[in-house]
């Protein structure tokens, strides 16, 4: 665990006053907050970095402390209490998420997003009313943010799915057609309100796997299906797969390598829309034969010298 | 509170923010305010837009008038945002034909 810095971090020398802690905080907090950052894991990273430096720099009794032990903080003689309570509390702290899915809050802080440095200086007990994020009187709760991954054939159907929160089940039903990166908000399952306020919203964002056989793009999906050569010339029927099951298709004769057909109403279903699907693009990958007998070799000259003349 | 609302003068109390303030922020726009039975109310469904209004105007010293820049920015961020995901994920299907 590394001794971290709080000074370099907030870009102000020792001897800085309140004032020019706090000057120093809100100038990055414009730069570096969540709020202002949507997505922006490492600028998230680098808050929670700037806010814990000023959770410590801001408060003059933790700042004291810090300024006393500083690179000798294994020595703080609170270390082994502060360790001991910092546990006990992560371990009531524990958010448990079903399989498949990750949460996290973006724009508030809890006592987890403070380093292990932070939490074995000062215990467990970080200070709301020094000033730093999220320090502000919240009413409604914290909003969740949630990843889900699918595979493309469970998202092609309405499902429940069950999360589980804080320990508690949430049963929720996802809509079929549902789009990679797709963010739905389920309001009232995130962070209980404080003093009565209402609960904060869950925001699930989707991630669709890959499948090995269709690729979808919007409600469209495209998928290739070999033709032997024979029928390519000939003409003929072939059966492809389709999500719901496998359908027959007529192969024109003389059809190209590569040729795409398209299948009505077979794609993939649209968001919202019950009944109403994309199409199906199937694209005909012609087989050549390989390891020709005697036989076929002569019969395939006999072919090439018919179309020669 | 009333149903999914949050009475004004209970809404300043809670959050400790001068009635200027949220005045300024309804007077551009940037929250709604229901006058109802002779009463004013903010919806539940704008408070995390309104927290997030004071998190940047107390914390980071940010005026109402740059709040209303930020919220038009981080907008349009949002849709470029959500436009890159889409060219990406297109890009990604075309280079796997």
């Amino acid at each position: 665990m590394p001794y971290i810095d709080y000074y370099k971090i907030l870009g102000v020398g020792r001897n800085a006053s309140a004032e020019d802690i706090k000057k120093a905080y809100r100038r990055l907090a414009r730069k570096l907050h969540p709020d202002l950052n949507p997505n922006d894991k490492e600028a998230h990273k680098k808050f929670q970095e700037l806010n814990e430096a000023n959770e410590v720099l801001s408060d003059p009794e933790k700042r004291a402390k810090y300024d006393k032990y500083g690179e000798n903080w294994k020595h703080g003689e609170e270390y082994e209490k502060a360790q001991q309570q910092y546990q006990q509390q992560r371990g009531r702290q524990q958010w448990s998420s079903g399989e498949g899915q990750t949460f996290y809050t973006e724009g508030d802080f809890s006592d987890d997003d403070f380093s292990d440095f932070f939490h074995s200086m000062f215990g467990s007990g970080f200070n709301r009313k020094s000033g730093s994020a999220g320090s502000r009187n919240r009413f409604k709760g914290a909003d969740y943010q949630a990843e889900l991954r699918l595979t493309l054939r469970q998202a092609m159907q309405t499902q429940q799915q069950t999360l589980t929160i804080n320990g508690k089940n949430v049963r929720i039903t996802i809509p079929a057609g549902v789009s990679d990166g797709q963010k739905i908000k389920l309001a009232g399952y995130g962070q209980p309100g404080v003093n009565g306020g209402p609960n904060g919203d869950l925001y699930i964002t989707f991630t669709i796997g890959d499948d090995p056989v269709f690729k979808r793009l919007n409600d469209d999906l495209y998928t290739e299906v070999p033709v032997d050569l024979y029928t390519a010339v000939l003409g003929g029927g072939i059966m492809v797969e389709t999500l719901t099951g496998q359908v027959k298709m007529t192969i024109k004769p003389g059809t190209q390598p590569n040729t795409k057909l398209r299948l009505k109403g077979k794609g993939f279903p649209v968001y919202k829309k019950e009944g109403h699907y994309g199409d199906l693009y199937v694209t005909l990958k012609v087989q050549v034969p390989q390891h020709l007998s005697d036989k076929e070799k002569e019969l395939f000259t006999q072919l090439s010298k018919l179309r020669s003349q | 509170m009333n149903g999914n609302r949050l009475r004004y003068s209970e809404c300043l109390k809670i959050y400790e923010v001068e009635e200027s303030f949220i005045a300024s922020l309804h007077a551009v726009g940037l929250i709604r305010v229901i006058d109802l039975e002779e009463d004013r109310f903010i919806e539940y469904d704008d408070l995390s837009d309104l927290e997030q209004f004071i998190r940047w105007y107390y914390e980071m010293d940010i005026n109402v008038e740059g709040i209303d820049a930020l919220r038009h920015m981080l907008k349009r961020v949002q849709t470029l945002q959500s436009e890159i995901a889409q060219l990406r994920h297109e890009l990604q299907f075309y280079k796997s034909l």
